[in-house]
């Protein structure tokens, strides 16, 4: 479903990532993990066409793709309610939305346990709520490939654990393919999951096992 | 009052001062929402120079100017997505340049015979023909343009890497917003004056989203509030003696400072 063939990024004389090749096929659960300044972001934005390799190829199948930024360039004091911010994830999109979309919107937030914000402002939510709001509108157009860049950073631990449940389930349901960006592995992973650990480089790329052997190894991440 | 309603240039203003207000109105979310209410603010600097220039060069100044503020408009956009100059510097720059240009052509210009004061005032109550048929055109444009793209553009306000994300034209449909802000701006200096036709631009969204929750009740509410006092403005204005544009600019301050002020106490109440 995606192919990174020797793909370098360059912000002027400063290397960010260097010869990346990996593929992931559809139905995958990716982590990708690093510390600070290693280039995870770079690497999502890459998928997502924010930003463009400096050499190398990148082939992404045309598919429906939802997306959860790290640094939410949001401007959220603005005057919008969640329901506004929700409905502009739907691949099309009308002047007048229909019922059917307004209720598949209650149901989100129903799952995301914040129902009573269909109308509320953005501004008045907590940081937790409005992340909430933001997986909605990544999760809303049901996705193929769903890329999530440190999207628990400010959900509660109980919460966390639950949002997990769901993306497992559409991975296994929906054969969703998920490429998620953390500084937390713990809460996220599972056996049949991919990681990858990225300085620059791919340090590692394989299954949870391995990437636990390759720890042991005296590699270590933040 | 109804009296003066047979005059001509009476309905003139009428018709020109709604259209202004749809129009400014509809705009207004999308550039102060988006830190870029200072384009409208600049783009009249660049329409002084661009009338001046209509003047001295053709018979219907508008003829000049309207091309000169656009290209001017789509320079500021430009600049303001090259990484070492930001949107502000860029506004700051153009605008400067294109005064300075204005106030060096109406030294030399020979035979120049428009006031710089009544260029930087505006009078409603001398508009052509050719500017009202100018304000409905830019009015339609602008209304068609918000209607057909409202859910890209408000996506674009609010989160402009998202729109890149969901394939959003967020270039082309900038340039655009930009150039029919231009438009409109070139419509109003002659109206409203150079100094003044910002406030419409500003004040609509300032105003509305003291009391909305949602960005389409934010639009709806700035384009009522806009049409309301533009009309007060003209039926103050004419009998006082008064110039129009200074009337709306007031009373739209009026508003926003009421608004201001009675809002925690309404909040209360609810």
């Amino acid at each position: 479903m995606i192919q990174y063939q020797d793909v370098s990024v360059n912000f002027g004389k400063f290397n960010v990532l260097s010869d990346i090749t990996f593929s992931i096929q559809k139905g995958d659960f990716l982590h990708i993990v690093g510390p600070n300044g290693s280039g995870k972001t770079t690497l999502v934005k890459l998928l997502v066409g924010l930003l463009s390799p400096s050499s190398g190829n990148i082939t992404v199948r045309n598919v429906q793709m939802g997306y959860l930024p790290q640094k939410l360039t949001t401007k959220v004091n603005l005057p919008m309610t969640v329901f506004e911010v929700i409905y502009s994830g739907f691949a099309k999109q009308r002047l007048k939305p229909s019922k059917e979309e307004c209720s598949l919107i209650h149901s989100w937030l129903d799952i995301m346990e914040i129902p009573q914000l269909f109308n509320e402002s953005m501004s008045y939510l907590s940081g937790g709520q409005q992340q909430r709001v933001f997986l909605i509108r990544a999760l809303i157009s049901n996705p193929e490939l769903l890329i999530l860049d440190e999207p628990t950073s400010a959900l509660d631990p109980s919460f966390r654990e639950k949002f997990y449940e769901l993306l497992y389930r559409l991975q296994q349901d929906q054969q969703m393919t998920i490429i998620h960006v953390t500084h937390d592995l713990t809460d996220a992973v599972k056996n049949n999951c991919k990681v990858m650990y990225v300085d620059q480089k791919i340090k590692f790329f394989g299954t949870y096992p391995e990437f636990q052997q390759f720890e042991h190894g005296g590699h270590h991440h933040d | 009052m109804i009296d003066f309603l047979q005059y001509e240039f009476i309905q003139n203003a009428i018709f020109i001062g709604v259209a202004l207000a749809l129009s400014a109105a509809l705009l207004s979310p999308f550039l102060v929402l988006n830190q870029q209410a200072m384009i409208a603010d600049g783009l009249a600097h660049v329409s002084f120079a661009g009338v001046i220039l209509g003047v001295l060069l053709s018979s219907e100044a508008l003829y000049i100017a309207i091309p000169f503020v656009m290209l001017a408009s789509l320079l500021i956009k430009y600049l303001s997505t090259t990484k070492t100059i930001n949107g502000d510097a860029a506004i700051g720059l153009v605008s400067a340049v294109s005064f300075a240009i204005g106030l060096i052509l109406v030294k030399k210009g020979q035979g120049f015979s428009i006031s710089v004061e009544s260029m930087l005032v505006g009078n409603i109550f001398t508009a052509t023909q050719a500017d009202m048929i100018l304000s409905i055109v830019v009015s339609i444009l602008i209304s068609l343009f918000i209607i057909v793209f409202y859910r890209k553009l408000f996506l674009m306000t609010y989160d402009l890497n998202y729109a890149k994300f969901a394939k959003v034209r967020v270039q082309l449909l900038g340039y655009v917003l930009a150039a029919l802000t231009a438009f409109f701006i070139v419509i109003g200096v002659r109206t409203i004056g150079t100094l003044l036709i910002s406030a419409l631009v500003v004040f609509p969204s300032i105003i509305s989203s003291q009391w909305t929750k949602s960005f389409k009740n934010t639009l709806i509410l700035g384009i009522v509030s806009s049409f309301l006092i533009v009309l007060m403005g003209i039926f103050i204005a004419h009998p006082l003696e008064i110039p129009v544009g200074s009337t709306i600019v007031v009373l739209y301050a009026i508003v926003l400072l009421l608004s201001i002020m009675i809002k925690p106490l309404w909040r209360k109440n609810v």
